[in-house]
């Protein structure tokens, strides 16, 4: 196999692998927080999660872009143009997506197991680690949907990274350059490639039960 | 002493669940009866203090329960749901798990352990235990965090009859100084709790008191 297909599958994995683990960090327990709460609050923070999970991926790429750029008030940090840039766009990309799906997993069969824990007095933190134990199963499977969305996006790759060779260069936007100068082999060759990934990911969600 | 001051509930804005309950229950064996969809599991909930009713209050101990200073008595309360819930861990920490939650609070394990001979099981995952043990488990953890006020919601309809029957003398043993709520189809306490009280429709139907 050619190098260069190599280097952006790994790259590509790293970065949406990456912007996955980042998401969930923040995702996975404010899912689980907003299943556990009654409040209004709580319930208006769910309907913006759910009305932005379909966000076209160039509207936070727009938006990160002027937060990261040097006149951006991130800019210092020198983050534009790096996998860290991407990370971070592919993390608030699919954070709305891993809050709802958890959100519905958790609400739609922990609710006794939440109605104990409160009779037991357990903390919101108990709550949450008790939860995501319980349920570990669906939570990796939506973790897993959530890469899926990441590695598939354009938008942001494009945008954040800009397609530097040997450095942003992922699938999609090796694709789509590869398509725009006519060069279609490699184009093939990545396309086939991120869909076995994506055909791999389903079958062992589907095999394993991790999601209904 | 548990008091339902006038408790209303409704999940819309239409059709009440419970109208209007006003209750009282001290120390010793309560029981709810009533048909399917009477109220009896929400009723339990609401003076468990996992459901806030849509109108009225639930005292215990003179403490409103949904108040300020509700938490504090609610760590007296435990409920026990009908379907069993227990955690992918094993039985012992199953039974534990009040004292895992809240550390500190006193655990009695030990004696239920030996009591309903659970000692062979205690390394096993609960997920994978029968339905009638998981709900012996549920029943335990309950049990072993010495509830001042314990109400069970069909607590023995997954019991074989040695089990049941183990589980019926110790709620009435129990009950002599504790205040136990038990929501049942069943007629095997009628004779000796201190009262029956009777739901249809979200409402009182009939209340037996025996002194």
């Amino acid at each position: 196999m050619d190098l260069t297909v190599i280097e952006i599958t790994l790259r590509s994995l790293f970065v949406s692998g990456g912007a996955t683990v980042l998401a969930s960090i923040w995702s996975i327990p404010l899912g689980i927080i907003l299943s556990i709460s009654t409040n209004k609050a709580s319930r208006i923070a769910l309907s913006i999660a759910n009305m932005m999970v379909g966000i076209p991926t160039v509207l936070i790429g727009l938006l990160l872009y002027m937060i990261l750029s040097k006149s951006g008030p991130l800019g210092f940090l020198n983050l534009l143009y790096t996998p860290m840039a991407m990370m971070i766009g592919q993390a608030v990309l699919i954070t709305p997506l891993v809050i709802s799906f958890i959100y519905e997993v958790v609400s739609g069969e922990a609710r006794e197991l939440i109605e104990m824990l409160k009779i037991y007095g357990a903390s919101k933190m108990q709550m949450v680690e008790t939860i995501a134990n319980e349920a570990r199963d669906r939570v990796i499977g939506t973790a897993i949907i959530g890469f899926q969305r990441a590695i598939g996006e354009l938008g942001i790759a494009l945008m954040l990274g800009g397609n530097i060779k040997g450095l942003t260069r992922v699938f999609t936007t090796a694709i789509a350059l590869e398509v725009q100068k006519g060069e279609f082999e490699l184009a093939i060759q990545l396309g086939i490639i991120l869909l076995v990934i994506d055909l791999l990911l389903i079958t062992i969600i589907r095999l394993k039960g991790w999601m209904k | 002493m548990i008091e339902v001051r006038s408790v209303s509930f409704k999940y819309d804005k239409k059709n009440y669940i419970l109208y209007n309950i006003d209750l009282t229950f001290d120390t010793g064996l309560h029981l709810l009866k009533g048909p399917n969809g009477s109220g009896k599991t929400t009723l339990c909930k609401i003076i468990s203090g996992i459901l806030p009713p849509t109108e009225g209050r639930i005292y215990i101990e003179g403490v409103d329960i949904y108040g300020e200073a509700g938490d504090a008595i609610l760590d007296k309360v435990i409920f026990v749901h009908d379907k069993p819930i227990v955690l992918n861990r094993s039985v012992y920490e199953n039974i534990i798990f009040g004292g895992l939650i809240q550390k500190g609070r006193p655990i009695d394990a030990n004696y239920l352990i030996k009591k309903f001979r659970l000692e062979d099981l205690l390394e096993k995952n609960a997920k994978e235990l029968s339905a009638g043990y998981k709900q012996l488990v549920s029943l335990l953890r309950a049990f072993a965090v010495k509830p001042k006020y314990l109400i069970l919601d069909e607590p023995i309809s997954n019991l074989d009859e040695e089990f049941r029957d183990q589980i019926l003398e110790y709620l009435i043993n129990y009950s002599k100084d504790n205040t136990v709520i038990i929501a049942t189809h069943t007629p095997y306490l009628d004779e000796t709790a201190s009262t029956i009280t009777y739901l249809n429709n979200g409402r009182i139907k009939k209340r037996i008191e025996r002194n």
